[in-house]
C-alpha cells in the first residue's frame, strides 16, 4: 500500500524527489507553507 | 519561518529541515534564495502531498479575523505580502518523517494565523543531545 513516503515533491529544478529517499539517512521535519509569496 | 531559528537544534538531533510549498519550482528556488538558503525547499504543485497529509484548504481559515489580524501585524512589522505564489487558501502544517518513512508527527493548521508547536516537533525528531 502506498504511504506518504512514497509520494514525491519537486526540487527547485523541477526534478521529482521521493520522500522515502529524503529520509533514507535521518529524520526530516517538513514545514508545509501556505504559499511561497 | 520561526522554525528556521531552531535549525541548529534540529540538526543536533541528527535530523534536518525542509520546506514544502505549492507553487512552481522556480518559485521554490526563489523562496530558498531569499528566505532559507541553508535548507532545501521543495514544491508540491498538485498538492497531492498536502492532501495525503490531511492538510486543510479553507477560505474561512485563511480569512478568519484572527488570520487577518496576524497578516496586518506582519505587514506592520515590515513583512509585506505582495503576491500569492501557490494556492491562496491552502493552510500549512508540519510533518515529521523517520527513516523508512514512518510518520512520527503531523500538525495541521486550522487557520492561517496558526503557528507550529516546535517543541513537539523537536521531540518527535529525537532526543535532546544536551
Amino acid at each position: 500500500m502506498a504511504t506518504l513516503a512514497d509520494l514525491s515533491v519537486l526540487d527547485g529544478e523541477g526534478r521529482a524527489v521521493r520522500l522515502r529517499d529524503l529520509v533514507s539517512h535521518r529524520p526530516l521535519l517538513l514545514c508545509f507553507l501556505r504559499h511561497f509569496g | 519561518m520561526r522554525v528556521r531559528g531552531r535549525l541548529d537544534e534540529i540538526r543536533a538531533r541528527g535530523a534536518d529541515l525542509a520546506f514544502v510549498g505549492n507553487g512552481t519550482p522556480a518559485q521554490a528556488r526563489a523562496f530558498r534564495a531569499r528566505y532559507a538558503p541553508e535548507v532545501e525547499v521543495y514544491t508540491d504543485p498538485g498538492r497531492d502531498l498536502y492532501r495525503a497529509a490531511g492538510l486543510r484548504r479553507s477560505v474561512a481559515g485563511t480569512l478568519s479575523p484572527r488570520s487577518l489580524l496576524a497578516g496586518l501585524r506582519d505587514t506592520l512589522a515590515g513583512h509585506l505580502q505582495t503576491s500569492v505564489q501557490g494556492d491562496p487558501f491552502q493552510l500549512g502544517g508540519l510533518l515529521v518523517l523517520a527513516p523508512g518513512g514512518e510518520v512520527r508527527l503531523v500538525q495541521r493548521f486550522r487557520e492561517a494565523a496558526d503557528r507550529p508547536d516546535l517543541e513537539a516537533a523537536l521531540a518527535a525528531l529525537g532526543p535532546d543531545p544536551s
